[in-house]
This record gives C-alpha cells, sequence and structure tokens, in this order.
C-alpha cells in the first residue's frame, strides 16, 4: 500500500517537477538547497562575491509586484525596467551611480533630479504621487520620473537612501489592487525611450544566474498515518512457555493418551 | 571446531524452549548498509553529517533541514543473497534473490527567506527496507557425536514436564512429534531416549529458507536555524517479518534395516512479525563553509513480537512399532504434525503461537563532511566526502514478556536469555566513508562500509570466524529537470556461522557461512 501511494505521488511530482525545474538548474539539496521564495524577486546565491544576482525572468517578476504594490510605478516610461545594466549590475555598480549611470552623460544634471534635491528626497514623498516613479535598490531610491521631468525627458538620478522596498515576504496578489494604469505599461517600449538612451545604457548582458526555485510553496500536509499492526500483547493458550534449567535426564511419567497409532 | 566456541553457543541455546534465542535478537537488531538510497548506499552509507537525502530520516533526522526545497523517492532493489556453506569439509552454495522497495518518501520544506535569519522547517514521510531476511541454502554430512533429535530430549530434560501430556502440551514443535512417531522412546528407567543414535553413523541435511525483512516507516521533523545549526527527530515505525522454513534429514548411514531406525524428516515453519517503534535525534552543525558535523543517537526499538510456528516430523522406524505392539500389520514410517499434539493435548489449532517482546540496542553516531561546494549553482559543486562512526550497543538486546505480569516460568525464561545475550555480544563499531565527484549534471560516487563483529571476544577467540562485514560501493547519478536518477552496486561480504542445534550435553555442529550480498539499488526521485 505505502508503494503504491509513493508511485502515485511520484507520478504526481514527475509532472509538478516538468513544470517547476524544465528551464533551470535542478536544486542539489545535498550541496545547497536554496530557498523557494514565494516572492521571488531577488534571488540570493551564495556566490564568490556574495552579491546578489537577477535575471529576465526575475526583472519582470519584479516590476509587475512592483507596479501592482504601489501605483507609483505605473509610469509609461518604462526604461528603467529594460536598461541592460538593471540585470546585470552588482554591487558596485548599484552603489556607484558614478561609474555607468553618471551625471556625465548628456542628460542635463539641473534638470531638477539631484541627490541633494528636497523635492525627492524623503520629505518631498508626498510628491510621487503626483508623477514621480522610483525604483527600490538596495539602498537608494532611483528616481526616474517626476513632475519636473517632460514627458519624454527621462533622466535618471539617484536620490538619497529614503527608502527601502524590502522584500517583506508577503504573497501580493496583483489582482487585489486595480487601480493604476497596469502592468502593460512595462511590457514594452513604446514610450520615449529614444535611442540615445538605450545606446548610453549599451546593451549589457543578462544575467545567466541559477535558475528559479518554486515559489509556490505547498507544504502541504499529509494525511498518512502508520498503523501499528496486529501484534497485540496477549500470550496464546497454546504457548510453549515453560522454563526452568533442570538439568540431567529426567524420568517421564506414564502417557496419558499413548502413541495413537 | 573449537570447544568454548562451542560452550559458548550451547550456552545461548540453553533456553530454546521458546522459538526465541540470541541469535534471533541480533537478527532484528543487526542493519546492514542496505539502509539508504541510492545515492546513500553508494557512500557507504554515510549520511549522519551531510544531510540532504531522504535517507536522513533513518539516519540523522537533522539531515532532512538541509531542504529549502519538497522532494519525493522511490528505491526499488534488488537483493542478490549468497551463502557459501563450509561443512565437514564440502562447500554447498545457496543463492536467493529478491526484490525490494528500499529507502522511499516524501519531503516538504518550508522557511523563513530573509537573510538576517533564514530558516527552514522540513518533514518527511518515508520508509526504509532496514534488513533483508532472504537466504536460502542447505549443507549436510556425517555426523558421529550428536542427532537433530537430541535437542528434543535436552529440551524435555530442562523443562519442568513431567507426564507425556505435560510434553504434548508444551512441545508440540518436534519433541511430541518424534515421542508420537517412535523416534524417541523411553527406556525401561523411563527415561527418553532417541532411537538415532550415533552408532547409526548418522546422516544430516540441514536446508533453510528464509525470507522477509524489517521495513522502517518514520515520520521525520527537521529545522534549520540560520543555516549553521540544523537538528531533527524521527519516529520510527519497525515493522518486522521473518518467515522460515526449515528441513532436518537424517539417515541410518550403517545400512542395517533392522536398527529401529531409518530416516526421519523434520520440517518446521516459523513466521515471526511484530510492531514497535523508537526514536532518532540528531544536530548537525556547520562551523565554517564546507565543513559539516554531525551526530546522532537512535533510541532502542520497543517491538511486540508474535512467533507462530508449526511442525511435522515423519519418522520411519523401520520394525520398532510391529515390534513394540506386537502387530505386524502396524507401519515402519509415522507422520504427526503440530495439529496431530495440539488435537492429542487438547489445544485447538495447528500451529504454536507465542507473544513477547524485544528491545533492541541504542546506536550512537558521529559524523564529518567536507563539501566543495555549498552554492546553489549545480555547475560549481564538484565533490563531497563524508565520514561516519556509530556505537552499537548489542550487548544491551534483550527479550520480556508481553504480559504485564509474566509468570514466573517465563520471567526465568527471560532473565536468563538476557543473561546469554550480555556474554555473548559486545559494543559493536561501524565505519561508513565514501564520496562523490560531480560534473554538472552527472555524479560517481564510491564508499566503503565496515560494521565490527558483534559478538564478545571471549564468544569468537577460539574460533577463525571474525564476525565482520564489510562493503564496498560504487554508483552514478544524474540531476536535471527537477529529475534525480541514482544507481548504486553494493557488495558486502563477512564469515558468519550456522548452527542447526545446539546441545548442552555434547557436541554439536555448525557450518562456516561465507556469504556475499550484492544490492542493487535505483532511486528515481523528483523535484516539486
Amino acid at each position: 500500500m505505502a508503494t503504491r501511494i509513493l508511485l502515485f505521488g511520484l507520478i504526481l511530482a514527475g509532472f509538478s517537477s516538468c513544470a517547476t525545474y524544465r528551464t533551470g538548474q535542478t536544486p542539489d539539496d545535498v550541496y545547497y538547497s536554496p530557498a523557494r521564495e514565494v516572492n521571488s524577486y531577488v534571488q540570493v546565491d551564495k556566490d564568490d562575491d556574495n552579491r546578489l544576482s537577477y535575471n529576465e525572468s526575475n526583472l519582470e517578476d519584479r516590476r509587475l509586484r512592483q507596479q501592482i504594490r504601489d501605483s507609483r510605478f505605473r509610469f509609461e516610461d518604462d526604461i528603467y525596467w529594460n536598461t541592460p545594466r538593471y540585470n546585470s549590475w552588482g554591487w558596485n555598480t548599484w552603489n556607484n551611480p558614478y561609474n555607468t549611470w553618471g551625471w556625465n552623460n548628456s542628460w542635463n544634471m539641473n534638470s531638477g533630479w539631484g541627490w541633494n534635491n528636497y523635492n525627492y528626497g524623503y520629505g518631498g514623498y508626498k510628491g510621487w504621487n503626483s508623477g514621480y516613479v522610483c525604483i527600490p535598490g538596495g539602498n537608494n531610491l532611483i528616481i526616474i520620473s517626476g513632475p519636473g521631468a517632460s514627458r519624454n525627458s527621462t533622466g535618471i538620478r539617484y536620490s538619497a537612501p529614503i527608502q527601502r522596498f524590502t522584500n517583506s515576504g508577503a504573497n501580493y496578489n496583483g489582482k487585489g489592487i486595480t487601480t493604476g494604469s497596469g502592468s502593460r505599461y512595462f511590457s514594452g517600449n513604446s514610450n520615449s525611450n529614444n535611442g540615445t538612451r538605450r545606446s548610453f545604457f549599451g546593451s549589457g548582458s543578462n544575467n545567466n544566474s541559477s535558475s528559479n526555485w518554486n515559489t509556490n510553496s505547498s507544504s502541504g500536509s499529509s494525511n498518512r498515518t502508520f498503523s501499528s499492526g496486529g501484534s497485540s500483547s496477549s500470550s496464546s493458550g497454546s504457548s510453549s512457555s515453560s522454563s526452568g534449567s533442570n538439568s540431567g535426564s529426567k524420568s517421564t511419567g506414564s502417557s496419558a493418551g499413548g502413541r495413537r497409532n | 571446531m573449537k570447544k568454548i566456541f562451542i560452550a559458548s553457543i550451547s550456552m545461548c541455546f540453553l533456553h530454546q524452549l521458546q522459538a526465541q534465542d540470541i541469535f534471533d535478537a541480533l537478527r532484528f537488531s543487526y542493519q546492514p548498509v542496505t539502509t539508504g538510497s541510492a545515492r546513500i548506499q553508494a557512500i557507504g552509507g554515510a549520511n549522519i553529517s551531510l544531510g540532504g537525502d531522504i535517507s536522513s530520516s533513518f539516519i540523522n533526522p537533522a539531515g532532512l533541514a538541509q531542504f529549502k526545497t519538497n522532494e519525493i523517492a522511490i528505491s526499488p532493489g534488488f537483493n542478490m543473497n549468497t551463502d557459501k556453506m563450509l561443512y565437514n569439509d564440502k562447500t554447498t552454495a545457496g543463492k536467493k534473490n529478491k526484490m525490494s522497495i528500499g529507502t522511499s518518501g516524501i519531503i516538504f520544506s518550508w522557511g523563513s527567506r530573509f537573510k538576517s535569519n533564514p530558516s527552514s522547517t522540513a518533514i518527511s514521510f518515508a520508509i526504509n527496507r532496514a534488513s533483508n531476511f532472504n537466504s536460502g541454502f542447505s549443507y549436510g554430512g556425517k555426523n558421529l557425536n550428536s542427532s537433530y533429535s537430541w535437542k528434543w530430549i535436552e529440551e524435555i530434560d530442562n523443562s519442568t514436564a513431567t507426564t507425556i501430556d505435560d510434553i504434548r502440551k508444551r512441545f508440540p514443535l518436534g519433541a511430541s512429534q518424534g515421542y508420537e512417531s517412535y523416534l524417541l522412546d523411553l527406556d525401561a528407567n523411563g527415561h527418553v531416549i532417541s532411537n538415532a543414535s550415533i552408532d547409526k553413523n548418522l546422516d544430516q541435511q540441514f536446508s533453510y529458507q528464509t525470507a522477509g525483512g524489517i521495513t522502517e516507516a518514520a515520520f521525520a521533523m527537521a529545522w534549520n536555524r540560520n543555516n549553521k545549526f540544523l537538528y531533527g527527530v524521527t519516529i520510527g515505525i519497525p515493522i518486522i517479518n521473518y518467515e522460515r522454513k526449515t528441513t532436518v534429514t537424517e539417515k541410518d548411514g550403517t545400512g542395517n534395516t533392522d536398527n529401529d531406525f531409518e530416516s526421519f524428516i523434520f520440517n518446521e515453519s516459523l513466521s515471526t512479525k511484530g510492531t514497535g517503534f523508537n526514536a532518532k535525534l540528531g544536530v548537525i552543525f556547520k562551523p565554517v563553509e564546507y565543513f559539516r558535523i554531525g551526530f546522532t543517537f537512535h533510541t532502542p526499538s520497543l517491538i511486540s513480537l508474535k512467533d507462530v510456528a508449526s511442525a511435522t516430523l515423519t519418522s520411519n522406524i523401520e520394525n520398532l512399532s510391529r515390534r513394540l505392539n506386537n502387530d505386524p500389520n502396524k507401519p515402519t514410517s509415522y507422520t504427526y504434525n503440530t495439529a496431530d499434539i495440539n488435537s492429542v493435548a487438547g489445544i485447538d489449532g495447528g500451529e504454536n503461537v507465542y507473544n513477547y517482546q524485544l528491545t533492541t540496542p541504542w546506536k550512537l553516531g558521529a559524523s564529518l563532511s567536507y563539501v566543495f561546494r555549498e552554492i546553489s549553482d549545480v555547475t560549481k559543486q564538484k565533490a563531497f566526502i563524508t565520514g561516519d562512526v556509530e556505537l552499537v550497543n548489542y550487548k544491551a538486546m534483550s527479550y520480556s514478556s508481553s504480559e504485564n505480569v509474566p509468570n514466573p516460568g517465563d520471567a526465568e525464561y527471560f532473565k536468563s536469555l538476557n543473561t546469554s545475550i550480555d556474554n555473548t555480544f559486545k559494543m559493536g563499531f561501524n565505519a561508513k566513508i565514501g564520496g562523490e565527484l560531480k560534473f554538472k549534471t552527472l555524479m560517481a560516487r564510491a564508499g566503503f562500509n565496515y560494521m565490527s563483529s558483534p559478538y564478545s571476544k571471549d564468544f569468537l577467540k577460539d574460533s577463525d570466524i571474525k564476525g565482520w562485514r564489510m562493503t564496498p560501493s560504487l554508483g552514478v547519478g544524474y540531476r536535471d529537470n527537477g529529475v534525480f536518477v541514482d544507481l548504486t552496486y553494493a557488495h558486502g561480504f563477512g564469515k558468519g556461522f550456522h548452527v542447526p542445534y545446539s546441545l548442552s550435553s555434547a557436541d554439536f555442529p555448525y557450518a562456516k557461512d561465507n556469504y556475499y550480498n550484492g544490492q542493487i539499488t535505483a532511486t528515481v526521485g523528483f523535484k516539486f
């Protein structure tokens, strides 16, 4: 019976497994067991340099969740979601905007986006509701749009580390939030992404970090119980119980029944 | 054949009025390398500190905390058992093959994913084939020292039976049949004697077929704290199923057709079934990257057992019955079984049933693993090596009555049996080492398992039987697309002995058993 249950479970798991691990790496728990994140938006690798790694699917998932979570992210300009650097940056580049995201670009740093711009700091939080858009980072908040920017001007600036969107572990159901423009804003490059911007950031390379682990934990319980078999402790009447360790030969008394034949 | 060894065995069998003996206790307590999935068997069964396998449920439950994924696995196996019996300078080989289901089960895990405080929990439901009893062998030869039928005389002598009716009630598994069939008789002084006397140059043949095994079902739960400290507990339910069919044949070797004994054939069937429970506790530390240290403790299993036995004896006593009954029409051959004896004794049923309890040894284990590397990118996972050592206290095995208030006879019987266990066995030592090389999706493994002799030094010191068991193993594995397949061959071998019967008043035979146990195990599993 147990074997049948296992075989049945094996078949079910086989189908489930094919769907979950068809494209990615299959974890080997003897070496390392990756956490199955419910909100898989940052995957933490225990890598050489212990940095966060991202890949395309994480990015997409991340932007969708962020959009659902906060209407401020539902902007049409999806440059940041699609910039290659977002796919490949590491800690160093993330924390140091001057390396690859500098002010020394063709954009005017005086266009109202700056580190010390009060309006986009923490105190300017309300301003986001009027069109500021941010992307959560490790410690910094990236402002990519705002009321001061024209519709087709998509300057990129860092804000002070005013807020951190940690992955809180809660389940976000996109259906629960219906306001805003929805994720389709992020699905294409139809807005003001101009060629200059694309060429500036280059194409980048997609992070090919390890696979996505199953985010549907489904830690269901088993109904299986174990019966303890039929070994009662009652003693049989026909037991050959007897003991004693009398040694030596024995004279046996007369037969009550004798040999039957 | 050395005297001390024989005397020791004799002591062990002194009280075998019931079916139990000390070697039954060992049979139900000795768990060779068959424990584990194909992967773990391939590395010698070592998994105290390694973790991350369904086998952890039965070795060190803390290893389950290594899981942060879900997994289901099944391990069909094929066991090939060969016994080469050396008896009277003659070697006979017996083979028996059997399929079985090895370590299989399902694991669920869940946990926090906060990097600052990573923790997880895992549970498993699993079964394991802890032992296989499948074997078949036979041996025989001349015996100028004793007859198998003498053991029945000693059973009667060692009992408090004073009448034939007592014998019928108490010994329906051979002694009574011997008396009814004229193989055993009473001399002029009323002493029980056997017509299979050594002056008849006895030819003996023993044949055994055994089947069954110990299957253990387990529920295990384990916790992971900060990826540094893992701990877990298993509640195990061992299920014992042992079947044995014995055939003993003895023939008159003199060629005399009128000496009151031509032959006898004794067939005995024994079934031992039972269920018990135990617990396994374990921890794993990861003090620094790459290294894991594990400790585990297995409590004794308390198992309630039920023996159901029956026996049939056919004795050819030539003209003895005709002469004693002064009737030329009396047969020369008689057959009696347990049902016949019970019928005469006024007892219903054709079997002898006895319930009792067995406590198996506790086990303590420690282990060290080196895992290169503990990272999520499987292409960078290269290898591991792991080693376990275990202490198994075979002296702690003990029998007890299943009655809350056992009758004095049973209590005395089990007490003497347990004393024999103390004198015969010792603290055993097991060592296991194994490793794996990983090539992205393919893996190659090798391992070695050593189990020391469970017998005390005094018990074996005058024999050339060492009592150890060694099991080298090799295996391969594949893991990709959410599926893993492992294949292992483990080859166990060692030298043991088999005693067909024991006597306290005369020399009795034993055969040396060079055994080889080939175990092919495949594990198929899915991540989900």
